[in-house]
């Protein structure tokens, strides 16, 4: 079932294909030794090659150019033994060669693929292309009269990330995306940080009647940097594109820049004005030869990828494909799972973690690797659930506690006096003053007019041991109590 | 190949952001360099792969280490205009920023 857009005229579908900027993470810069982070004071991380300076010559980053080579490989993409760096000629104030060096007709990598969620299960993305470029620097254009250039990030190292035409509907692009920043966070080449723009979005997108096998005339959409964004994006982008087609028009192949604080777009330029970059390879540099022992040893070195450690999780573990999914979303959240569940059940185990754990991170706005209650702390916690030690209710108002920072499950429970009552003779007590108390409630179960009374009974001794009661003990005892009155 | 236009010589100057006063002059000029040139054209290189450099060898890969080689200030020492560290450029009117 592909998404369509239906009018009265017709049924149309979309065709998206998506390309990413991903930041590498490396210390220093593509071809020069300045440091790469975010977030330095302005024009602090700038050396002479980034700046242009005559006599200057670029050196390339090993460290990217591996980076760049293990996502090529995570991506199940063929990486070249040969690759080679071209220039793209523009000009713009915060490109100070007036060049960016990139890849162009001999990329690293091509021909990859990602699987993403789809209303129809699982679907495969083509990846087209994995290249490696240079950023530019930051345009200040909000100031005045005037614009202002930081060239801190001109020359850190990108990867661009090309997909096949494949994607069919909002949702398999944010998927996408989702699933690509898993993987990215998973194999430690980029942080997948969007709000610092270390991962970037353009959608090239265009409309055709449903069924149709004609490409439609596509338009980019440009820097759209949050997931909900992109959805939001290619809902209206789409749109635009029927009502134009509808109404008579014609599309224009043409740039347009997302405004998310608006939620449109507007054109940037049509192809006429497009550029003309004049690609050609960098005479600074020779080509990029890699070493096929190298490359293996890289592809060694992967750890498990998001979707076999799901699909782990759910045939090993025996967790649901969906508890799986919502896991290994985040890697550090599928660590601290693991963490917890090692000697545990996995399925109790994975559904606290999912329903207490991940609610909590997500209200505090922390990955589970800043998780206040530490994987070892809460299998403490579980551990007393599964010993009797606690009911599962009282577990999470003492997890609530440790995550205030109120000491150890032990601690907590023994201070406090959440201790289970397992005790028979206290419980039949508890339940015989519930009875007394509740005469007609009573009646109505042994005449059987209201059976189900029985629950209610549980939930009165609950009520009145402050839920410290073993649920189960007290079960079988409000039962044995009420068949007891039938007999006297 | 060779039909350089003044329409040619107008789009190649703006792209290089060069002034130019008598395109068609430079029509003829341009069409007898790229005639030259074009003689390559002749040889079959059906089964050559491209050549992208006359040295031998590969490109030296360097360790990820960082390094500076100049302060703020060696930086903007020669910008026409600065405030506040950044360089002060004639305002950017349009968006043709590529990626």
């Amino acid at each position: 079932m592909t998404w369509h857009i239906k009018t009265e005229k017709n049924t149309w579908e979309v065709v998206i294909g998506l390309e990413v900027h991903a930041q590498i993470l490396t210390k220093s810069k593509l071809f020069s030794s300045a440091p790469a982070d975010f977030g330095a004071d302005p024009n602090s991380q700038v050396n002479l090659l980034d700046a242009a300076m005559p006599g200057t010559l670029p050196v390339c980053n090993g460290e990217a150019v591996a980076q760049a080579v293990r996502t090529a490989l995570a991506l199940d993409a063929e990486v070249h033994r040969t690759s080679v760096f071209e220039r793209k000629n523009y000009f713009y104030p915060d490109l100070p060669p007036g060049y960016q060096i990139s890849q162009y007709q001999q990329p690293l990598a091509t021909d990859g693929r990602l699987e993403v969620e789809s209303d129809d299960g699982e679907k495969v993305i083509g990846i087209e292309r994995l290249h490696m470029e240079q950023d530019a620097g930051k345009s200040l254009h909000d100031r005045g009269a005037v614009s202002f250039v930081d060239l801190n990030r001109a020359g850190v190292p990108l990867m661009e990330i090309v997909s096949r035409p494949d994607i069919r509907a909002p949702g398999e692009a944010s998927s996408y995306l989702r699933r690509l920043r898993s993987l990215l966070r998973t194999i430690r080449t980029c942080d997948g940080n969007m709000n610092e723009g270390s991962l970037r979005c353009d959608i090239n997108l265009s409309v055709r009647v449903a069924g149709s096998d004609v490409l439609g005339t596509r338009t980019e959409t440009k820097n759209v940097n949050s997931v909900r964004f992109v959805v939001q994006a290619i809902e209206l982008e789409a749109r635009r594109q029927v009502d134009l087609l509808e109404s008579g028009g014609e599309v224009l192949q043409e740039t347009r820049l997302f405004d998310a604080a608006a939620g449109r777009a507007r054109a940037m330029r049509s192809k006429e004005e497009a550029h003309d970059y004049r690609y050609f390879p960098d005479p600074d540099l020779l080509p990029l030869v890699l070493d096929s022992g190298w490359i293996e040893d890289l592809r060694t070195g992967l750890p498990e990828l998001p979707r076999a450690r799901a699909r782990r999780f759910a045939e090993v573990l025996k967790l649901s494909e969906t508890t799986a999914a919502i896991l290994t979303e985040e890697p550090q959240n599928a660590d601290y799972f693991e963490a917890v569940a090692s000697g545990r059940d996995a399925v109790r185990v994975a559904n606290w973690v999912v329903t207490n754990l991940f609610s909590a991170l997500n209200d505090a706005g922390l990955g589970a690797d800043r998780s206040p209650v530490s994987p070892g702390a809460l299998g403490e916690l579980l551990d007393m659930v599964d010993g009797g030690v606690i009911s599962g209710l009282v577990a999470k108002e003492v997890f609530e506690e440790m995550w205030g920072g109120g000491g150890s499950a032990r601690e907590i429970v023994s201070a406090r006096g959440l201790e289970q009552i397992s005790d028979q003779g206290q419980l039949e007590e508890t339940v015989r003053g519930v009875l007394d108390a509740n005469e007609s409630q009573v009646g109505d179960y042994l005449s059987g007019r209201n059976e189900k009374v029985a629950g209610w009974f549980v939930g009165q001794v609950m009520k009145a041991t402050g839920g410290k009661a073993n649920p189960k003990v007290v079960n079988e005892l409000v039962r044995k109590a009420l068949e007891s009155r039938r007999q006297s | 190949m060779n039909n350089i236009t003044a329409d040619t010589v107008r789009h190649i100057a703006k792209l290089a952001r060069i002034k130019i006063n008598d395109e068609e002059k430079l029509v003829p000029e341009l069409s007898a360099i790229l005639g030259f040139v074009g003689q390559l054209q002749e040889l079959n290189t059906d089964d050559i792969p491209p050549m992208t450099t006359p040295a031998a060898g590969k490109t030296p890969l360097r360790p990820d280490t960082v390094a500076a080689d100049a302060s703020t200030q060696d930086i903007l020492r020669n910008a026409p205009k600065q405030q506040d560290s950044l360089f002060v450029v004639p305002k950017i009117i349009g968006d043709n920023e590529p990626q």
